[in-house]
């Protein structure tokens, strides 16, 4: 029986052209194909097809995120927003995953909202795979998923290093990522506290500590603008200077863990001078 | 991920305004029934199964109740954009007849596997049918476009909304 007399479906087709064929049977359709001009013929079809489709709806996913959506999802994370990370003692730097315990477990412990939330921040879904594209102005996204935590990087890590706080607020240029105040945690960590301007809706506060010679995230919210749903934004003891209400779980996390008074502007500069240690 | 449900919706809907709707109305629903998600389990299989059933309602409401009209089109043809907005409005155009030309289960397996990349076993986990099943609802869809692009409607047999 020569191959190309065995009947080809059009299931064996399209599954051919989509990759999901076994190699046995890929090499068999594959000579078939090549055999049998109609059969060649069909299988162009359908790929003409699936470029056609998937060029059509591509530039949907690659548009802005409408702001209702992201609306939607902070003002259902607007309270629940804490991340549960626990502050890391600096003995435990050489064993980072031990003080990650937490965040070792599967990251669906999270609440949706939040996942959602840090997934658009991440300019990458990093629940099960794929990617979508990140904003333009942020093309790394804020922050990326590394030993079950979240790190900063790209503008708010370069924020995070090197900004002094308030510094970023005001004048000409408003950056991406802008640092409000710096606090010293009670394990002793450096952690500061970020507003992010640019996530293509809602702008979000958070707190990233430095350990490990990284930046983790340890608080994240959306700013909830006036006349808010979902809880209220406080106006709390830790105001950035000449600004905008930080988000409930945003204070809640720095008066968790702040030991003392939040750095003042000589001790901030020697702290960013030492890289944060 | 919410880009990836829009693009699913807009597939799905054929309609921006309806497909926006549909994301609204499932990210919604979604935070409302967040127990309902088994941990462990991939969220965009979850999200894509309840955009699809939220979908699948609809439809059949709207059935009952009777047409309603959309003014998308309307407002699409009065846009004034640059030869390359146009380009790629023209060329939705022409997916969202081919995906309006479908039946709704071929719509949807050609939605997940050749618009959102899913394999077919992602696939057949977000419609809980097997691979298989996947494979011919496909092949059926292929058949249906194929006479649809050469210009031969009449080739869509069976093709309802």
């Amino acid at each position: 029986m020569s191959i190309s007399s065995q009947k080809i479906t059009e299931e064996q087709i399209v599954a051919y052209v989509d990759g999901e064929l076994a190699d046995a049977e890929a090499r068999r359709v594959a000579a078939s194909i090549a055999a049998d001009p109609a059969l060649a013929a069909s299988a162009e079809e359908y790929r003409g097809i699936r470029e056609m489709l998937s060029g059509a709806y591509a530039p949907v996913a690659a548009e802005p995120v409408p702001a209702r959506f992201l609306d939607t999802v902070a003002a259902a994370a607007s309270n629940i927003v804490r991340l549960p990370l626990k502050a890391f003692s600096k003995t435990a730097d050489a064993q980072p995953r031990a003080s990650f315990a937490k965040w070792t477990m599967p990251i669906w412990a999270v609440p949706l909202a939040a996942t959602l939330l840090v997934g658009f921040l991440a300019g990458q879904f990093w629940l099960g795979g794929g990617s979508f594209s990140p904003t333009p102005a942020n093309p790394a996204g804020y922050v990326t998923a590394a030993d079950g935590s979240l790190v900063a990087q790209a503008h708010l890590a370069s924020a995070l290093n090197n900004q002094l706080s308030g510094s970023g607020m005001t004048g000409g240029e408003t950056p991406a990522a802008a640092v409000a105040l710096t606090f010293r945690s009670r394990d002793g960590n450096l952690c500061r506290v970020f507003n992010l301007r640019d996530t293509g809706a809602a702008p979000m506060a958070g707190v990233a500590c430095r350990g490990n010679a990284v930046w983790r995230v340890t608080a994240l919210a959306p700013m909830v603008t006036g006349g808010v749903t979902g809880g209220p934004a406080m106006a709390g003891d830790y105001q950035p200077a000449g600004a905008v209400a930080l988000p409930a779980a945003v204070n809640a996390a720095i008066a968790d863990s702040i030991s003392g008074d939040p750095l003042g502007a000589d001790q901030e500069a020697e702290a960013l001078a030492n890289g944060w240690r | 991920m919410i880009p990836r449900l829009r693009r699913f919706a807009r597939a799905l809907t054929q309609r921006a305004d309806t497909a926006d709707d549909l994301v609204q109305e499932t990210l919604e629903r979604a935070l409302t029934r967040e127990h309902l998600w088994q941990r462990g389990t991939r969220l965009d299989s979850w999200l894509y199964r309840m955009a699809q059933n939220l979908w699948i309602d609809q439809c059949r409401k709207a059935k009952r109740r009777g047409i309603h009209v959309d003014v998308d089109e309307i407002r699409e043809r009065i846009g004034t954009d640059g030869a390359a907005a146009m380009d790629a409005r023209q060329r939705l155009r022409e997916a969202d007849r081919a995906m309006a030309a479908l039946p709704e289960d071929q719509r949807t397996a050609v939605a997940l596997v050749l618009i959102e990349g899913l394999s077919y076993q992602e696939a057949s986990d977000v419609l809980q049918v097997p691979p298989g099943t996947i494979a011919s609802r496909l092949a059926r869809a292929k058949t249906a476009l194929a006479g649809l692009l050469a210009g031969e409607p009449g080739k869509l047999a069976g093709a309802r909304r």
